[in-house]
């Protein structure tokens, strides 16, 4: 078996030991005589020692002492001092000096009465076993008897048979109290070792419940603590939630707004449309008018379709002799004059589908007849003067002399065909120029031999060509999108200077034709801010990208 | 070290007694004298247990508070005053032991197995006499001890042990002679 170490007993002596080491030694201590042993042994030494550390406490040492510290502190009382510290040291000195005079008369008691009994001394002296084995016969009394003592030393002997009496019944009575004392002693220290070791586990009690109450305090504290930072982040969730539900709100109502918005926006758009349609019709009633009251007019505005002037043409008309370009002034159909768009609301609607489907047609049906034409042949010039030619005969109608050159460049797909002419005619025609500069090869045209054919739709057969100018056409195809790379489609795109204007398509892309040179583009769509452009037109086809930025 | 003693010693209350240092370093006597009446007791009995002769130990208590007056301005500004002063009477108990090196101890009147307890804690070194001296004189606590002693506490409980078994050991080496 494993005894105890004097380390453990030491501790455990202490107090100092808990837990685990506090049973394990506590364990060991009840089956263990040996450790228990020393552990008495041990305490009994403490207490001993204990004992034997407890100096001198009395009031009047601490006085001595707190006086000769002063003397030191105040110097300038150190003489007053010295008086007083003499005098305590005198009366210490008397009473030690009585102190030591009774243990010395107890001493000589103890010593006589050892004497008087000299087989075994009747008082055990201190540090003396109580069990020794009786001392051996000591040497003869002096003071022994004998027969042939004289009266004198008789009575001498008598008065100290007395003395030696008194001195052992004196020493028997201070071997009492002493003893008495000392059992005193002893069980006073006893009481206080145990006092203390109930006040030393009242203390551990004490402090172990102290412990677990702050324990539990600091759980609690603890706790509180968690339940608020939990509420806290309850009411901030609560807060976030409702600050969404806020802003959920809000984006709502921003929808709500931005959709009335484009519902008024589209509403907008659709008066607009009507606006301009209705503008439209207006200027073409009065560009009619003012082409039948003006018959020196050399050609029909280009806001009328041929369908409108071969209608107008075919007006009845008195005065059959003379050629119609040289007609006198007519009044206006009634149709066109119906057209008003106050007076006649459907004439003007559908005035504005025709006008709608012409321009479909020339925005997108012919330039898409034309590139898919071009990309089947080489590269050419659009006109050429043969073609020119061809045209001027296959197209030279009598209606449509207009008896006079034209002075500015055309718009492209109005250049093209006779303004007097037949749509079909037309088209048959610019399709015939554009097949025959096919046949060409792509070959260059020449300044002066620029074709005028798809132009000069006022010119007739028996009008000179030299007299007119040459115009040199260019296609322009290209693709009209927003800042977000997103076709727009529906937008207008003009050549202001040649008055060409086409539509883009659903993919945003559009092709026009106009005469070359540096043009100015523009490019209008709802929506979107109007850019403007300048523009190289070239006799090969050129691609354009525009992009439009949305108004604010 | 921690500047904070146990409530079973005799410390006084650290803010007071930190005050009171505070103002003795600035030349305050009165405080000084406040500090010398209520650790004067402590000390003696630790001088009495480091000398074991009455004179000596008062002769050892006021030459520690001398020295704790002449030396407090150099005590740093935080630390306990009664370790530093216990100390102080430990080393100081060398130079007596020193004095009265070759002279036969004259313990005080008393039992002779106290006195031979005495004698025999004379044959400890200072640093043990020093350890019973403040676990069994003035009762404290190994951490108390360990602030004093500026050792751990673990420290602390294996030199107590090998104090008492050095002791053990002496007295029964005595009780040898004597037989």
């Amino acid at each position: 078996m494993t005894h105890l170490s004097p380390q453990q007993l030491s501790a455990h002596l202490d107090a100092a030991l808990s837990g685990a080491s506090l049973q394990l030694v506590e364990h060991h201590l009840q089956i263990c005589e040996r450790c228990r042993d020393e552990l008495a042994a041990l305490t009994l030494q403490d207490q001993m020692l204990t004992e034997a550390l407890h100096g001198e406490n009395d009031r009047e040492l601490f006085e001595l002492i707190g006086l000769r510290v002063q003397s030191v502190v105040h110097p300038q009382r150190a003489r007053a001092l010295e008086k007083a510290i003499a005098e305590l040291e005198r009366a210490r000195g008397e009473r030690r000096r009585h102190a030591e005079a009774v243990a010395r008369r107890v001493t000589e008691a103890r010593e006589m009465g050892a004497g008087a009994d000299p087989g075994r001394s009747a008082i055990p002296r201190w540090g003396e076993e109580r069990d020794a084995p009786a001392a051996a016969p000591g040497p003869a009394n002096p003071i022994e008897p004998d027969a042939a003592m004289s009266p004198a030393a008789e009575l001498r002997r008598r008065a100290l048979d007395e003395a030696r009496t008194r001195a052992e019944a004196e020493a028997r009575a201070f071997a009492l109290e002493s003893e008495r004392a000392r059992d005193e002693a002893e069980r006073r220290v006893l009481d206080e070792a145990a006092a203390r070791a109930r006040h030393e586990a009242a203390a551990r009690r004490r402090s172990e419940e102290e412990s677990r109450t702050r324990a539990a305090t600091s759980a609690r504290v603890e706790a509180e603590q968690l339940a608020r930072a939990a509420e806290a982040a309850l009411a901030d969730a609560e807060t976030s939630a409702r600050d969404a539900r806020a802003a959920r709100a809000r984006a709502d109502a921003r929808a709500a707004a931005a959709e009335e918005a484009g519902r008024q926006a589209r509403l907008k758009a659709e008066e607009a449309r009507r606006l301009e349609t209705e503008l439209a019709a207006a200027e073409r009633v009065r560009a009619a008018q003012n082409f039948l009251s003006t018959p020196e007019q050399p050609a029909a505005p280009a806001v009328l379709s041929a369908e409108e002037v071969a209608a107008y043409r075919e007006w009845p008309d008195d005065e059959a002799e003379a050629p119609r370009a040289l007609r006198p002034r007519r009044t206006p159909p009634a149709a066109y004059l119906r057209r008003e768009p106050k007076r006649s609301p459907a004439l003007v609607i559908a005035a504005s589908l025709v006008i709608l489907l012409t321009a479909f047609w020339f925005a997108f049906g012919r330039p898409w007849l034309e590139s898919a034409k071009e990309n089947l042949a080489a590269p050419a010039a659009i006109t050429t003067p043969a073609s020119r030619e061809s045209a001027a005969t296959t197209t030279a109608t009598p209606g449509s002399e207009s008896g006079a050159p034209a002075s500015a460049p055309l718009p492209a797909e109005e250049a093209r065909k006779p303004r007097h002419a037949p749509a079909s005619e037309a088209e048959r025609r610019s399709e015939s120029a554009i097949e025959s500069a096919a046949g060409r090869g792509g070959e260059p045209a020449s300044g002066t031999e620029t074709p005028g054919a798809v132009n000069d739709a006022g010119s007739s057969a028996d009008a000179e060509p030299e007299d007119e100018p040459a115009v040199d056409l260019g296609l322009l195809c290209g693709t009209v999108h927003d800042d977000e790379h997103r076709p727009v489609a529906g937008a207008r795109v003009m050549m202001a200077e040649v008055g060409v204007v086409v539509v883009t398509d659903r993919v945003g892309r559009f092709c026009l034709t106009a005469p070359r040179g540096t043009r100015t583009l523009s490019v209008i769509a709802l929506g979107y801010t109007t850019h403007r452009q300048s523009v190289s037109v070239g006799r090969r086809t050129s691609e354009l990208n525009v992009t439009l930025r949305k108004t604010r | 070290m921690s500047a904070t003693m146990g409530s079973g010693g005799p410390w006084m209350e650290a803010g007071r007694e930190a005050g009171l240092v505070l103002s003795a370093q600035h030349g305050d006597r009165g405080a000084y004298m406040e500090l010398v009446d209520h650790y004067s007791r402590p000390l003696h009995r630790l001088a009495y247990a480091l000398t074991r002769h009455h004179d000596d130990a008062i002769e050892l208590t006021c030459e520690a508070l001398i020295y704790g007056w002449k030396n407090i301005r150099h005590l740093p500004v935080g630390r306990p005053f009664c370790p530093w002063l216990f100390r102080a009477t430990r080393n100081l108990s060398i130079a007596v032991r020193r004095r009265r090196a070759g002279q036969a101890e004259s313990h005080a009147g008393g039992p002779v197995r106290l006195r031979a307890f005495l004698s025999a804690l004379s044959d400890l070194t200072p640093d043990e006499q020093l350890m019973l001296a403040l676990r069994l004189g003035e009762r404290l606590s190994y951490q108390d001890i360990g602030v004093t002693c500026e050792l751990p506490a673990r420290t602390v409980m294996g030199k107590v042990a090998t104090a008492r078994e050095h002791l053990r050991a002496r007295l029964a080496a005595r009780a040898r002679d004597a037989a």
